[in-house]
């Protein structure tokens, strides 16, 4: 059986695959932006860690979720 | 011939040729687009920061293309479907040193003169309204009419806009040569098939000089690179005015202030990304990005705005801009050989003049009057210099 984590995107619950990108796990729950500048939102584009558009704080750090493996009880702030 | 039934191709799917099929469109042509990439801002249309710098133009007719061109955005921008985000920001050139000063003072009476709202700033006042100047500024100039645009949906917007009203764009689409009979456009080879041609404009950029050698014309027109580095966006505003070094403008006037470099843009744009361009370099067709010329720029902006901190770079590009040898664009049919229109060569002022060319390329085949003197773009008129 596939193993399940609750990750905390924005202070709500969310089940996510263990293993998969933080950024698929993003945009399974149809969460597409993770930042809003000027009004316009914006969100992952390349996926390779290049854009600098899915950028996101786990916990007190900034990190990519592209580039960011999901963990077990992470928890995920996408607009700050 | 009806206007619907005239055969116009127009090389080059860029901010000019966008600009000039829907300028044609609005007139009631349907002149057909032909693109070399699959992008259309694929050449110097997305190789640039987006300002729209009055400062920068030479006075005189320069300086009023500009103008008009600022105020046809601003009429523009409600008629087309996608934000092109303009924005009259104002914008600040910084002046480095005495020379300098010297140099955009004369310049800036005779802007005036042309009748541009620019103003002398003094050291304290270019400090009050950019806080992260260096302390040895020694002056600016401000201008409250420019501008910042954003050339990629600028672009898109144009094609919307004709495509939706039946005009063809052709991407991936290569013209290979122009068949030309007695001094007259006949027809244009492409990779996707020959198109018969009553008229054929030349707003292929960089690549103007390959295209018009197709009708046996040399011209002058060589590819000048540009490199740009583009930051992390920054939600808050970090820089409230577009700034340009005084050196770009100062070096066109003192070739001793052009050896010390070639100043910079730097701008934040609508996404909060910072844009610092840029180096201007005689490099062929390569238009690679490297690590020297995102250096040159970044030591220029140290010196500079200190203030700035430390950003992220996220990303650098570089592309090919157009470059005439007396800084003007090659706009109009040539003498020689009867509808071969010229419409490129705007160097890295294809941003802020796009919208006026546009509209005066279509005014001339539509047989109106041009406002302005003609001559002084005549793509013939290196012709006798052994070019």
């Amino acid at each position: 059986m596939k193993i399940k984590y609750i990750i905390e995107i924005d202070n709500k619950k969310f089940t996510v695959n263990k293993g998969e990108l933080l950024l698929f796990s993003l945009l399974e729950n149809n969460i597409f932006a993770q930042g809003e500048i000027k009004s316009r939102k914006r969100g992952g584009y390349c996926g390779m860690g290049v854009c600098q558009e899915c950028l996101v704080k786990i916990g007190n750090s900034e990190k990519l979720a592209c580039q960011t493996i999901v963990e077990k009880d992470m928890e995920v702030t996408t607009n700050d | 011939m009806s206007k619907i039934n005239k055969k116009i191709i127009i090389i080059g799917g860029g901010l000019i040729g966008s600009s000039i099929a829907w300028h044609l469109c609005k007139l009631g042509y349907k002149p057909k687009i032909i693109e070399k990439e699959y992008l259309l801002d694929a050449g110097a249309s997305g190789a640039c920061e987006g300002l729209m710098l009055l400062q920068s133009k030479k006075p005189g007719l320069h300086l009023n293309m500009a103008m008009k061109s600022i105020e046809i955005y601003k009429e523009i921008e409600k008629e087309l479907e996608i934000d092109i985000e303009f924005k009259r920001t104002g914008g600040i050139v910084l002046i480095h040193s005495k020379r300098e000063m010297e140099i955009l003072k004369d310049y800036v009476v005779k802007q005036k003169k042309s009748g541009a709202d620019i103003e002398m700033l003094t050291s304290q006042e270019v400090k009050s309204m950019v806080p992260q100047v260096a302390d040895d500024i020694q002056g600016g100039s401000f201008s409250k009419s420019d501008a910042i645009i954003n050339p990629l949906t600028l672009t898109h917007a144009w094609q919307e806009g004709c495509v939706k009203n039946g005009i063809e764009l052709l991407q991936n689409t290569e013209v290979l040569d122009i068949l030309h009979e007695n001094g007259k456009v006949k027809k244009v080879i492409t990779s996707k098939g020959d198109f018969e041609a009553d008229l054929v404009i030349n707003a292929a950029g960089p690549y103007g000089a390959i295209i018009a050698k197709m009708v046996g014309l040399d011209t002058p027109l060589k590819p000048r690179k540009g490199e740009i580095m583009v930051t992390r966006a920054k939600k808050n505003p970090v820089l409230k005015y577009p700034l340009l070094s005084a050196t770009y403008i100062a070096a066109k006037y003192d070739p001793e202030i052009a050896k010390s470099g070639t100043g910079f843009a730097i701008d934040q744009v609508h996404n909060g990304n910072i844009l610092i361009g840029s180096t201007r370099e005689f490099v062929d067709f390569n238009a690679e990005s490297t690590i020297k010329g995102m250096s040159t720029i970044a030591k220029s902006i140290n010196k500079t705005l200190p203030g700035l901190g430390d950003f992220e770079v996220i990303r650098s590009f570089a592309g090919l801009r157009p470059y005439t040898p007396d800084g003007l664009p090659f706009l109009g049919e040539h003498p020689n050989v009867s509808g071969f229109f010229f419409a490129c060569g705007h160097e890295g002022d294809g941003v802020t003049l796009a919208a006026i060319t546009g509209q005066m390329v279509a005014d001339i085949i539509d047989g109106k009057d041009v406002e302005y003197d003609m001559k002084n773009f005549n793509p013939a008129r290196f012709d006798n210099e052994g070019n």
